[in-house]
């Protein structure tokens, strides 16, 4: 290796150090490009992301089937369209190990992330807090995830587009639906991420009759840069 | 009470108004129950006079009832304007060192209801028969009648101090039978005849020959802890201690019965007389203090304390065995990542429950049926796992709509495959590619509902679909579209 790129690492490492939470393991996804892409190898836990788009509760399902132990997932009670059990099972999250939260109001919601995320008993907590995420509610969220050590996901609501206002969340997902000729794809893009390069973009297709999850080479609309490299 | 104008409210019966309650100065100025209104206002013309309301003195007397928890849980109505009490092994825990016990109790009782504003005269017996005949016909208001000597209290007593109806008292005092103790002298035999079994009976409750069950407004726990303060507490703090306390107290009975809690009431006596309740539950037992003082810690606050709580008590309602499991963590390096440990969870959907409510906690459960809004049913978060679980179906959406929301076709002919575009909630949607069609049909042994053809759909804007069309195609006539699922 580059001895340059080994000082880079060196101090990557002793910045992670110095970092408040070193404690818990990332969670890989078991996609290879899109691992090698995060710092660690996988999403980390401890911390709470951002998932934005059309397609953003399916990549959050699929998530939440990658990783183990029980998943809390906080919905908007008034909300006419509720989580439905044999499509989260397609995506290969067993409905079984799955507790839906409905929440009335944002601020119940926001609190019920919170408790989940303190819980060192779940793994995982996704959340679909009506209105923005702002400044305060995601520092809260971070150190809920950060206390408990689960992997906090936020949903977006502006799924047509429009950016997150700043806030504190370790990174930040947009997820689409893009033509496929068979079973499904998603154009999956790293807005943003602590530590790792961001505006990358993936084409994950997904094979529902095997429940087998593949990146494939993004053809038509790569983006400039990932083409030069 | 001196120079206060008679007070008497008055009920509708048989197009007069007559007499329905009265105070003391009334019953002086030589009014009685049951008179005209007419009458009554002859007799004392400076009567206040008021419309009775049953419902308010019902919902008044429930209060009272409640309040009446500060003495013992065994608390009932008795009739209209009384309380029963059954006051055994309580009595002790009132009054001072230097006067425990009954007499304490029941003087407390009433100069605390007196201090309501409330006429109070109370009795205290072996038997609710006789505590209610002393209560109503006694001379004195605070009498006591040392265990067995109820019969020799009673004699003296008018026969209606038994609980007879009027007509009975009446034609008992017709024949010269007065007191209870010329009843009681009687043959059974005849009196029996002449006015049925009633008469024989109140007088066996009385004496305590027959038993007489109260049965308790409240449903009565065994775990059940008390706490009463030497003066009023106002500060929240001082109540989460107070609540700590008896926390500890009734865990510790929990335990020893091997028991957890299901629901907790926690009741506050306030000085005026005031209660306030408030309520938690438990998805599983439980018995850790620590935990359940935090399930109240949100519930605490937001009440008045007015003058101050002088009481307060903590019931559990609902408990469940609850024996001890060894924890996996005992052996280190054996923590293989439990998929869902019920147990684990407890504390936190406890919380949660506790504010967003337990219904709003659900596990989605499979249910076998085909039909996509058949197929699951919600179940308590913590509800042991299900044997059946869903045959592994392509092309099921993330998340349902309940139920389907009607779209509009465009165009509304049918061609046999889903429409080129559609309008759901006011927004046009074209369609870019659609998969299908897969058909579901109804439950035949139901009889009802139309067959349907599901597609999945993308549109222009990257939304994606579930919709089907009610009914199989018909070239003449336009099909209805409906929408029933969201991917993502």
């Amino acid at each position: 290796m580059h001895p340059r790129k080994t000082r880079i690492e060196t101090l990557r490492a002793a910045l992670a150090a110095l970092e408040r939470r070193p404690g818990w393991p990332p969670a890989p996804l078991g996609l290879g490009p899109l691992d090698a892409a995060l710092p660690g190898g996988g999403l980390a836990r401890g911390a709470v992301h951002a998932v934005q788009g059309r397609a953003a509760g399916g990549f959050a399902a699929l998530i939440a089937g990658r990783i183990d132990g029980a998943v809390l997932w906080c919905v908007d009670a008034g909300a006419r369209a509720g989580l439905y059990g044999p499509g989260l099972a397609a995506l290969k999250l067993d409905p079984a190990r799955l507790i839906v939260a409905r929440c009335a109001n944002r601020t119940d919601m926001l609190w019920a992330m919170e408790e989940g995320l303190r819980c060192p008993a779940l793994a995982m907590v996704i959340g679909e807090p009506p209105g923005l995420v702002d400044l305060t509610a995601s520092r809260r969220l971070q150190l809920a995830a950060e206390a408990g050590g689960g992997l906090g996901i936020v949903l977006g609501r502006n799924r047509n587009g429009g950016s997150m206002p700043p806030n504190a969340l370790e990174s930040r997902w947009r997820i689409d639906f893009a033509p496929a000729r068979a079973g499904w794809r998603w154009r999956v893009t790293l807005e943003k991420c602590r530590n790792a390069a961001a505006g990358t973009q993936w084409m994950v297709e997904w094979d529902e009759t095997t429940g087998h999850c593949v990146v494939v080479a993004a053809s038509g609309d790569r983006p400039v840069a990932a083409q030069v490299a | 009470m001196a120079g206060a104008a008679p007070l008497v409210t008055t009920r509708a019966a048989g197009g007069r108004l007559l007499v329905a309650a009265l105070d003391g100065v009334a019953e002086q100025a030589g009014l009685a129950l049951g008179m005209t209104l007419a009458d009554a206002r002859a007799v004392a013309p400076e009567s206040c006079v008021m419309p009775a309301d049953p419902t308010a003195d019902a919902a008044l007397l429930d209060r009272l009832i409640s309040w009446c928890g500060r003495y013992t849980p065994w608390v009932a109505a008795a009739g209209l304007d009384g309380i029963f009490l059954d006051a055994s092994g309580c009595a002790h825990l009132f009054g001072t060192p230097a006067s425990r016990g009954e007499p304490a109790m029941c003087g407390d009782l009433v100069r605390r209801l007196k201090g309501f504003g409330f006429a109070a005269s109370a009795a205290m017996a072996d038997t609710p028969g006789a505590a209610w005949a002393m209560a109503h016909y006694g001379a004195d208001n605070c009498a006591i009648i040392a265990p067995g000597k109820t019969a020799a209290a009673l004699a003296g007593l008018p026969v209606a101090a038994l609980r007879l109806d009027a007509a009975t008292a009446g034609t008992l005092a017709r024949v010269g039978v007065a007191r209870i103790a010329q009843l009681c002298a009687m043959p059974r035999a005849p009196l029996t005849a002449r006015f049925g079994a009633g008469v024989g009976r109140r007088l066996d409750q009385a004496s305590g020959a027959l038993h007489e069950a109260i049965s308790p407004r409240m449903p009565v726990t065994p775990f059940r802890a008390h706490l009463a303060f030497a003066e009023p507490i106002a500060l929240a703090d001082d109540i989460e201690r107070g609540l700590d306390r008896l926390l500890k107290d009734l865990c510790r009975r929990l335990d020893r019965a091997g028991r957890g809690a299901r629901r907790l009431a926690l009741t506050l006596y306030r000085v005026d007389g005031e209660i306030i309740e408030r309520q938690v539950g438990a998805a599983r037992p439980a018995r850790d203090p620590a935990h359940l003082a935090r399930l109240f810690a949100g519930r605490l606050g937001g009440f008045d304390p007015g003058f101050g709580v002088e009481a307060m008590t903590l019931a559990a309602q609902g408990t469940e065995m609850l024996t001890p499991v060894a924890g996996t963590a005992l052996i280190p390096g054996d923590a293989a990542p439990a998929q869902f440990c019920a147990e684990d969870l407890a504390p936190l959907i406890d919380r949660l429950g506790n504010r967003i409510g337990f219904e709003k906690l659900v596990r989605l459960g499979a249910h076998p049926s085909h039909l996509p809004e058949r197929a699951v049913r919600a179940r308590p978060a913590l509800a042991e796992a299900m044997d059946f679980v869903w045959p592994p179906t392509p092309r099921r959406p993330l998340r349902l709509l309940a139920p389907p929301e009607r779209i509009e076709a465009i165009p509304p002919g049918d061609t046999g495959g889903p429409p080129a575009r559609f309008r759901w909630r006011r927004a046009d949607h074209r369609i870019h590619t659609a998969e299908g069609p897969e058909r579901i049909a109804p439950e035949w042994w139901l009889r009802a509902g139309k067959t349907r053809d599901y597609w999945r759909v993308e549109d222009t804007q990257g939304g994606c679909f579930w919709i089907y069309r009610h009914g199989v195609a018909h070239r003449d006539r336009p099909s209805q579209w409906y929408l029933h699922g969201l991917f993502g």
